[in-house]
């Protein structure tokens, strides 16, 4: 997945996970970024009564960079902490919620935002709610008003929102998983079978999210907003952490647990895939406790990924050119390391250095695409990913494709790929698939912040029937 | 490790003396335990009394032969070096 479980020490710490991160100019506000950094994954909507939460023993951090050295800039801190209104019910709620206040919802989150830069740590704001898990329509019978009263503009400018979103990560996990297998293609697979049509394993499944919309001026190094895709402070870098204290004790007195010590980092999500598809399983781990400006010492990794050398041996005979292939993948490395320079693609760049480090990079000055193609910059859309990432950009389908040999052209004009490298594709095909049609693989996204859809609620969800509606919207 | 709590640990190593003596007034495995040594600053029991915190603390010896004793409060950590300290831990566990 993207980073969902990538890692095997952070699959056993659900709340800590970052599974996905998102980067892009606000469609609706494009003077704006907007930043999700996802948490707590795969979530089964009626996974009731002790419905998912965001851990209040866990420091949760979205980074910025945008001085062009691969650190933290900026940091936005968001630490949580939950009340529990009656302990001497099983219940998550006694009656239907109708406000973020009603005492019939018995376990309440509340959120503090934190702001790092080098004017010092500001406290934003404290007390922020989050909204319900979606329990089903007898519980909440109007979800969408309820979780649109936990979305807060700050003083200093800033939008928020944290609390349970829909998965909008698209992925076919059984197959992929299943010796790299991809449904549509199997009769080419070494060990082949019947095509069909590919399955959306997180489909009905829900996510965390903590979303925050900053005005593009707070983001950049110049405080201004970039006047060209070149212009100076353009490209910004953006990795998400989660942290947690050194030192726990555990203690069979209720409530006398502790938390001590310096918080240490254990999970880091920059670029989708980078530690699930790049980086192998015995530095997975080690890799989640590093800053991005420490990742020179995966570039090996990038420049001869893994993948690279499995295609044409899982698919005999498809991919002969790619097989060919011996020098180092300076392609992937740009994309994924230190941003694409100018020149590369017209009109574009987010070149961030030469620091090796993974981030999302965006490049501010592009505005939002009035069409967008899922494809991002491979489908012509420059506002799509590897420019950030949206939260509808097919990530899978994209990296499947630049690792097959699709975007090594960038930088051997020789090169002519294989031509199942921009065909093959996961669930949908990004190259004529439009963001209207990932409906049909049950995702849904919203077209103002949060951006991602609202939650699957236990009741009604692909899970449950064949035919699902919310109930409660 | 994160940046905040990086530069607040950078910070502290600055004034890790301090904190250590700060710390050597917090009941260590047992109020007992703990006693002035030669590495810290020497505190008589009266201002030990006085100046006990609430907070619990812990201590990690992550190698006994190197003599250090990482000393985990709040959100910090001081490391103090005290093999004396150490080697009666030890005989503690024995």
């Amino acid at each position: 997945m993207s980073s969902h479980r990538e890692a095997p020490e952070i699959s056993k710490d659900p709340v800590a996970d970052s599974t996905d991160l998102y980067a892009f100019v606000s469609p609706d506000a494009p003077d704006t970024v907007t930043l999700i950094a996802n948490y707590l994954p795969l979530q089964l909507p009626g996974g009731g009564p002790n419905f998912y939460e965001f851990g209040d023993d866990v420091l949760y951090e979205i980074n910025i960079s945008n001085q062009g050295t691969a650190q933290a800039d900026i940091s936005y801190q968001f630490r949580f902490q939950t009340v529990l209104s009656d302990p001497n019910t099983f219940l998550y709620n006694n009656g239907q919620i109708n406000s973020l206040t009603d005492s019939t919802w018995n376990r309440k989150q509340f959120y503090s935002v934190t702001r790092v830069d080098a004017t010092g740590t500001t406290l934003l704001a404290s007390n922020l709610p989050c909204p319900p898990c979606n329990v089903g329509f007898r519980s909440i019978p109007h979800y969408v008003p309820l979780a649109n009263q936990a979305i807060n503009t700050l003083a200093s400018g800033e939008k928020v929102f944290a609390g349970q979103r829909a998965e909008g990560f698209y992925v076919d996990l059984g197959s992929i998983f299943d010796l790299g297998d991809l449904r549509p293609f199997s009769p080419d697979h070494l060990i082949a079978s019947a095509p069909t049509l590919g399955v959306n394993s997180t489909a009905g499944l829900n996510v965390h999210s903590i979303a925050i919309q900053v005005p593009i001026k707070m983001l950049t190094s110049t405080g201004t907003m970039p006047g060209s895709v070149t212009a100076p402070g353009a490209v910004i870098g953006v990795w998400t952490t989660a942290s947690r204290q050194k030192v726990r004790v555990l203690d069979q007195i209720p409530g006398s647990d502790a938390d001590l010590g310096p918080f240490v980092q254990v999970s880091r999500l920059g670029n989708p895939l980078f530690n699930e598809v790049i980086v192998p399983m015995g530095q997975k781990d080690y890799w989640n406790t590093l800053a991005p400006s420490q990742d020179g010492q995966f570039l090996p990794y990038v420049q001869y990924p893994e993948l690279q050398k499995l295609l044409p041996f899982l698919y005999p005979g498809v991919f002969p050119k790619l097989a060919q292939v011996t020098a180092p993948r300076a392609d992937l490395a740009a994309i994924l390391l230190t941003g694409i320079p100018s020149g590369i693609i017209g009109g574009f760049q987010n070149y961030t250095g030469s620091t090796n480090a993974d981030m999302l990079r965006l490049n501010v000055a592009i505005p939002p695409a009035s069409n967008p193609s899922i494809y991002g910059i491979l489908g012509g859309d420059l506002a799509g990913f590897p420019n950030g990432r949206r939260v509808f950009d097919d990530v899978t389908t994209i990296e499947l494709r630049a690792i097959a040999g699709v975007t090594y052209q960038l930088v051997n004009s020789s090169y002519t790929p294989d031509g199942a490298a921009g065909a093959i594709y996961d669930i949908v095909d990004p190259s004529t698939t439009p963001l209207a049609g990932l409906g049909a693989i049950g995702e849904t996204y919203l077209p103002a912040f949060p951006y991602l859809g609202t939650p699957w609620d236990g009741f009604s969800n692909p899970l449950t029937t064949p035919t699902p509606h919310l109930g409660n919207a | 490790m994160s940046n905040i709590s990086r530069r607040q640990f950078v910070a502290r190593g600055t004034v890790g003396l301090a904190a250590v003596g700060a710390a050597a007034s917090i009941p260590l495995v047992g109020a007992t335990a703990m006693k002035p040594t030669a590495k810290l600053t020497p505190v008589s029991n009266a201002n030990s009394n006085l100046s006990l915190s609430n907070e619990p603390l812990v201590a990690h010896i992550v190698n006994p032969a190197s003599g250090e004793i990482h000393i985990m409060f709040g959100t910090h950590e001081v490391i103090h070096n005290d093999p004396e300290l150490v080697a009666k831990l030890i005989r503690v566990t024995l």
